[in-house]
């Protein structure tokens, strides 16, 4: 369960959360969607104290974030697994080490050959061969490097995943296999997804629940069944550009 | 007019104060948690083993520079013999180390801002911390000293080739034989100047460190981020360098002459 | 060892030709552009204001701390060998002139102006705004790299000269108050050994570096790979190329000047 309450954060004059509150339960995929620089990124990196909110409070199961400091926000960030919108592999690894160093980083798993099984069942979840486990990051081509990186997030085997515009910037093709990807993580490994988009179609398709963002404000949320009503108009026109796309 | 002098002037001391702050923020850390040897050998080789040709390549051309220019105006009294003490004397006790690391500034300290702040807006910091990792302790202070070690042993090499460069350009174009190049050398080079010459080396390569680092960890805005943390850790290292060579040289002076009246 | 050596031998002569080829362009490109006659004031007199006079205040203040340091340093030096510091200001001065004022000068507008022009010129590539210019029938030297050629070397000549300026002055004040060297006497001493063509040798090494700086960062700017790593390499590149060129172009011209 994660859940926000009144969560307040601006960057000098421009306010970018304005009173965000919402729940999630557990093993539900919810989408927040909106359009572009409206502050869907800043609310996944509240979450994992990447940066902190200014007012407000962020729950995660029955431990409240925002006091934390760094050191007790490792358990929370051992929970929470991210998804960063660059595939953020460390360059000067090997895609091996890349997907052990979370398990080596926080000492999951103590000997060499657990870690190895471990990723190479990463790389089997997230469909990637094993002839690329000696390869560095930019040897991969941009959709094998986020499937590499999400792979690198499920090792550490959060019970949540957030996901930071997982599709931007991939063809059509490889954006459905992310999508599929994450829904069949999500019945597999029974996680809670929150994912980050302006991609109203994937959402219609896989969410359980949608949130929408506009101007730092949370303007609808519900079923995607329930938003079809809504009477806003952003909401509309992210429903009629989605509609397109099935014709 | 004034308003805006004094607006840049705490912006400069502002700046100086947090990368100040910065680096014993990462001493702290490396007191603390220690430093990855493997880690920091990487990075000595990434940015020595590439910067040794450039910084050879320097050293004999600075030295082969100050060995013209002091011989002009040697030349007017006749006192051609003093060329290879002065000269050299000259080059490794300031003009050297300050040429020498501007060019270091570039290929060390612009290097390491710019792979930092590719690390940092491809969000590679922000998954480290994610994944249970102190960025400081992993990323930060194997390349702080790896580049405060690397700057201080290209220096010295960049110095002592500076010798080999002011003596092969006397020997064939100013008249000046090899021979008596070097005997002259330790007339006028004292342990003194080479100490002098190594504390400026050591604390410009703190200084190349500390801001490329700083600069590199605190770099935002994408591709133009990147480009512009390359040009402000640039332009700053270059002038914290020459202040520091300026307060270097009155500190030497200074303790040079109460030594030599405590001798007297 | 060898075939290393070769290939890095044989990837500097290619670089050094498009480099050259990139200076004949920029030269057709003042008068020219695609074919037409065309010279761009209006973007030369901007380049000027934003090289020239945005980087005076960080090149004065440099310079002056230089020239201090060197007076403390010859000092010591001149007591060591000729047991006294009166000739201080003229052997200072000289070097200040034929050497640091110029050198100091445009390795700073390196790191400031060069640093700057290759991020920039990476940018609009990496963004494609460079084959956006071509589609408009726009050459991206005559239009980029040509007014910031003449912006940077009037920038360097210039800059030198008031910089030097201050920082003479600067010198004296110091030897003044700290050596207790008379004002009039410092510069009785600097004008015996300072001649006519120090001035003009400063300002020649300024105007070469100005040239350098400039068509290097565009250089280097030009053949950005994309990506914010591209962009950073390229942007270092550009320093740590030209800060090369201008050490080995004034060893260059202050033998071909002086020692022959």
């Amino acid at each position: 369960m994660i859940r926000f309450d009144k969560v307040c954060k601006s960057f000098g004059a421009k306010t970018v959360l304005d009173r965000v509150s919402f729940e999630i339960s557990q093993g539900q995929i919810v989408f927040v969607i909106g359009k572009s620089g409206m502050g869907k990124s800043v609310l996944l990196k509240n979450i994992v104290g990447l940066l902190r909110p200014d007012s407000g409070e962020i729950w995660l199961e029955n431990e409240e974030l925002t006091a934390l400091d760094e050191l007790r926000y490792l358990g929370v960030r051992k929970k929470c697994g991210m998804v960063f919108q660059h595939p953020a592999l460390l360059d000067s690894l090997t895609i091996y080490e890349n997907v052990a160093f979370g398990i080596r980083s926080l000492g999951l798993l103590d000997s060499e050959e657990k870690i190895e099984k471990s990723v190479v069942e990463k790389l089997r979840l997230t469909h990637l061969g094993l002839d690329v486990l000696q390869l560095y990051p930019q040897d991969l081509s941009f959709g094998m490097q986020k499937r590499a990186a999400i792979a690198r997030t499920l090792a550490v085997e959060p019970s949540y995943l957030l996901f930071d515009e997982p599709t931007t910037g991939l063809d059509p093709v490889t954006t459905n296999a992310i999508n599929k990807l994450i829904q069949d993580l999500s019945r597999q490994l029974k996680v809670t997804a929150l994912v980050v988009s302006h991609d109203m179609h994937c959402a219609l398709t896989i969410a359980d629940k949608i949130l929408f963002l506009d101007q730092g404000r949370m303007i609808a949320e519900g079923s995607p069944s329930s938003l079809m009503k809504s009477p806003l108009s952003l909401v509309q026109q992210f429903l009629s550009e989605a509609k397109e796309r099935l014709l | 007019m004034i308003s805006k002098a004094l607006n840049s002037a705490t912006g400069v001391l502002e700046e100086l104060g947090s990368t100040f702050l910065f680096m014993l923020h990462s001493v702290g850390t490396f007191l603390r948690e220690g430093v990855s040897f493997r880690q920091m050998v990487n990075q000595m080789y990434a940015v020595g083993v590439r910067s040794l040709s450039t910084t050879i390549f320097a050293g004999l051309f600075v030295g082969a520079i100050m060995a013209i220019e002091i011989h002009v105006q040697l030349r007017d009294f006749g006192a051609e013999g003093f060329l290879g003490g002065l000269a050299t004397s000259v080059t490794i006790r300031n003009i050297g180390p300050v040429l020498i690391a501007f060019m270091l500034s570039a290929k060390v300290g612009a290097y390491t801002s710019a792979e930092l702040a590719t690390m940092v807006v491809t969000e590679q910091i922000d998954a480290i911390r994610c994944l249970g990792t102190n960025p400081i302790s992993y990323i930060i202070v194997p390349r702080m000293i790896a580049v405060i070690i690397c700057s201080f042993l290209l220096l010295t090499i960049g110095l002592m080739m500076s010798i080999g460069g002011g003596m092969v350009i006397s020997n064939y174009f100013l008249h000046v034989s090899s021979q008596t190049y070097i005997q002259n050398i330790p007339r006028v080079v004292s342990w003194w100047s080479v100490g002098t010459g190594s504390v400026k080396s050591f604390v410009f390569g703190v200084l190349i460190a500390t801001i490329a680092c700083y600069q590199g960890y605190h770099a935002k805005g994408g591709a133009v981020g990147v480009g512009a943390t390359v040009r402000r850790t640039a332009v700053q290292t270059l002038v914290c360098i020459i202040i520091a060579d300026y307060m270097l040289s009155t500190i030497s002076a200074f303790f040079y002459e109460w030594f030599r009246v405590g001798q007297l | 060892m060898m075939d290393t050596v070769g290939a890095k031998c044989i990837a500097v002569a290619l670089e050094l030709f498009a480099f050259l080829r990139l200076f004949f362009e920029s030269v057709v490109g003042i008068f020219f552009e695609s074919g037409r006659p065309h010279f761009r004031l209006r973007q030369v007199i901007d380049q000027m204001y934003a090289i020239g006079v945005e980087s005076l205040p960080v090149i004065v203040f440099s310079l002056t701390f230089t020239s201090l340091m060197l007076i403390i340093e010859f000092s010591y030096h001149m007591k060591l060998v000729v047991r006294q510091d009166s000739l201080v200001p003229a052997f200072s001065t000289v070097l200040m002139l034929r050497e640091l004022g110029p050198v100091i000068t445009s390795l700073l507008l390196t790191s400031r102006v060069g640093a700057s022009i290759a991020a920039e010129i990476a940018t609009m590539k990496v963004t494609e705004q460079l084959d956006a210019l071509r589609q408009l029938s726009i050459d991206p030297v005559a239009f980029l790299t040509v007014p910031r050629w003449f912006g940077c070397v009037f920038a360097t000549v210039s800059l030198s000269y008031v910089a030097l300026g201050v920082a003479i002055l600067g010198g004296s004040a110091m030897a003044a108050l700290k050596m207790h060297y008379p004002q009039e006497q410092f510069f009785n001493t600097m004008f015996i050994f300072t001649h006519y063509e120090d001035f003009l040798c400063c300002g020649l090494k300024a105007a070469v570096f100005g040239t350098i700086i400039p068509l290097v960062a565009s250089h280097h700017g030009f053949r950005c790979k994309p990506g914010a790593e591209g962009v950073g390499n390229a942007t270092t590149a550009a320093v740590v190329h030209s800060t090369m060129l201008i050490i080995i172009s004034d060893f260059l011209l202050t033998y071909s000047l002086y020692a022959v």
